[in-house]
């Protein structure tokens, strides 16, 4: 299995950690990540939204080096990317005038776009491609009853005309996942709710405030960690942990795992490998719980 | 005539006079084949408890009293087959609108999802002097085109009731009432819309975290897209002067400068220096991690083919 790899601006930045484990996941399931040194940012909800030509032609950029080196999958690590590139993809495969003036802009630096790659998020690729029961038989640290809250957020789930994956209303893949991985999935009202990372800088009290608000609904529900699929959100939930329990009027220590390092742990790599040490809210109390301290 | 089948529900109870707080009741009720879930809300009043309160009149999706929220999404009952809810689960939850006061059962307080729509100004507002005196002043199809879906809206408080910003922040305008600010701010017909749109910035235009709840609305209307037609309409207009522009153009300059994003620059720029300084205990256990970097970054290997992308898709505008 071979992707091209967009791990993202997050992700390689200050959510590094999350890079590095998927690398070390990847190569534990045998999973070929095809790096793209030339990638620009996605734009974000940012870019789309205020010049959306702009982000389009650099979003058929992305996809034209995926396709240049013979790839036709893209995989993600963030929810805000997958969102953001499978929205420029799906416009510039069904709208001929999109793709035509996209590939106006490429033809200045001599490339193009055929609109022949899917961008898709490691979480899908685990489910549609590689399977739960492969992933099952590579578990060699179960995660032993551990209870998780699936955290999805916003842009893996909606607009869900241009993602489709899963149902928006009641998405499962992460449960299905945790329970592969031997946890138990502990359901909780703010599953699908937003962390508020996109208006921190602009509004930030209310950003944490609905990030106080999720981390509360999986605290009550008495899970012992969080797993999100995308590094905006663990920004939202692990670093501001501190600023959205004071935003609610609590005190929360609730450790928040990057989906590839919760795999990771079941999959035997060490804290360290997955860089673990740095997250802003302590592991430790999982990890001694799996034997993994 | 099909069988009917047994589906349980729990159903949010709530009598201000006799209950300190809500509950829910479980129930199951024979539901027919076709059956919505207003029709079982009916079938309940009518033949199990007559106290069971709720708001409806068409039963048709065209009034847009029967919003609730089923299995925890804001739907119109009438126009949500229990079918379709039985998909998720073997019991289904009926609750009253999030986001707004409980009054009683399934019933809520539409009050401040009123004050927020004349907040708007939502009536239209044209130039009297150019108004022709004897007939109604005239709009293409391409002009009606632009506020026609929005204008859909039946004001049912499903998008209201899901958004996840007004949850956390009661002083966000909501969606519904920034969706039909778009509806008079883009209308041909209408003078105000610089004034619309400077009011709106003011009362936090750039406050909604695209989240994308309020798009599976019943209507159509999807607000989110309003909204950032909104946002679009008012960086034409030359109102800037915002935390969320200064993002938006930070990210830009971002993406021409290095490729990627600079989040220290981007931080920087869109809250201030003095704002990111007073943040000081956060950046320094931050730091300790290494998950904040210096806003020194080198671009990505071609970067001048961004930027000459840039250019093109911009229309050779370097905005
Ligand atoms: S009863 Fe009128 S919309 Fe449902």
């Amino acid at each position: 299995m071979k992707y091209a790899y967009y791990p993202g601006c997050v992700a390689e930045e200050s959510c590094s950690e999350l890079d590095q484990a998927m690398h070390l996941v990847a190569a534990k399931l045998s999973i070929d990540l095809v790096p793209l040194e030339e990638a620009t940012c996605c734009g974000a909800r940012d870019l789309s939204e205020s010049e959306p030509e702009v982000g389009l032609a650099l979003n058929a950029r992305n996809l034209a080096l995926a396709e240049a080196k013979g790839l036709n999958k893209m995989l993600t690590i963030c929810n805000t990317c997958t969102l953001t590139l499978s929205e420029a993809n799906l416009r510039l495969k069904t709208d001929g005038a999109a793709m035509a003036a996209a590939n106006k802009a490429l033809a200045e630096i001599g490339m193009s776009y055929r609109g022949t790659v899917n961008v898709t998020h490691f979480l899908w690729v685990l489910l549609q491609e590689y399977g739960l029961d492969n992933l099952k038989k590579r578990v060699v640290r179960p995660l032993n009853g551990l209870r998780v809250a699936p955290f999805y957020g916003c842009h893996i789930l909606r607009p869900a005309e241009s993602l489709g994956f899963e149902s928006a209303e009641k998405p499962t893949s992460l449960a299905k996942v945790i329970e592969a991985l031997g946890g138990r999935t502990v359901p909780f009202a703010g599953e699908k709710k937003c962390c508020g990372f996109h208006i921190v800088a602009v509004k930030e009290s209310t950003s944490h405030r609905m990030a106080g608000r999720i981390l509360s609904e999986a605290a009550d529900e008495g899970a012992d960690c969080m797993v999100t699929p995308c590094p905006l959100c663990h920004l939202s939930v692990d670093a501001w942990q501190g600023k959205a329990g004071k935003a609610v009027g609590r005190n929360f220590s609730l450790p928040v795992f990057h989906l590839p390092q919760l795999i990771g742990l079941a999959l035997g790599l060490s804290a360290s490998q997955l860089g673990l040490g740095r997250h802003l809210v302590g592991v430790g109390g999982v990890l001694q719980r799996l034997g993994a301290a | 005539m099909a069988e009917n089948k047994r589906v349980k529900f729990r159903i949010f109870r709530y009598n201000p006079e006799t209950d300190r707080e809500g509950r829910f009741q479980e129930m199951e009720v024979p539901v027919q084949p076709g059956w919505t879930v207003l029709d079982v809300l009916q079938y309940i009043k009518d033949e199990v408890d007559g106290t069971l309160t709720f708001r409806r009149s068409c039963r048709s999706g065209i009034c847009g009293s029967c919003a609730m929220k089923i299995n925890g999404d804001a739907k119109l009952a009438c126009k949500t087959q229990v079918g379709f809810e039985l998909e998720k689960g073997s019991t289904i939850t009926v609750e009253p609108l999030g986001n707004m006061k409980q009054l009683k059962d399934l019933v809520t307080d539409f009050e401040g999802f009123w004050q927020k729509f004349t907040k708007v100004e939502p009536w239209l507002q044209p130039d009297e002097s150019k108004v022709p005196a004897d007939r109604e002043i005239p709009q293409s199809q391409e002009e009606v085109d632009v506020i026609d879906r929005v204008a859909d809206c039946i004001k049912c408080g499903s998008c209201f009731g899901d958004c996840t910003v007004l949850e956390a922040d009661p002083d966000f305008l909501g969606p519904m009432a920034l969706a039909q600010a778009f509806r008079f701010a883009a209308d041909s017909r209408d003078a105000k819309k610089k004034e619309r749109l400077s009011d709106l910035t003011r009362m936090g235009l750039w406050w909604c975290a695209h989240c994308y709840r309020c798009v599976p609305c019943p209507k159509q209307v999807k607000p989110a897209h309003a909204i950032l037609a909104l946002r679009e309409m008012a960086i034409q207009e030359g109102l800037v002067n915002d935390p969320g522009v200064r993002h938006v153009q930070a990210f830009r300059e971002s993406i021409v400068r290095y490729g990627k994003l600079n989040e220290a620059m981007l931080v920087l720029k869109t809250r201030g220096i003095f704002k990111q300084l007073t943040d000081f205990p956060q950046a320094l256990a931050m730091m300790r991690k290494g998950k904040a970097k210096p806003p020194f970054k080198k671009p990505i290997r071609k970067i001048d083919d961004v930027r000459r992308v840039v250019k093109a898709a911009a229309g050779g505008v370097q905005k």
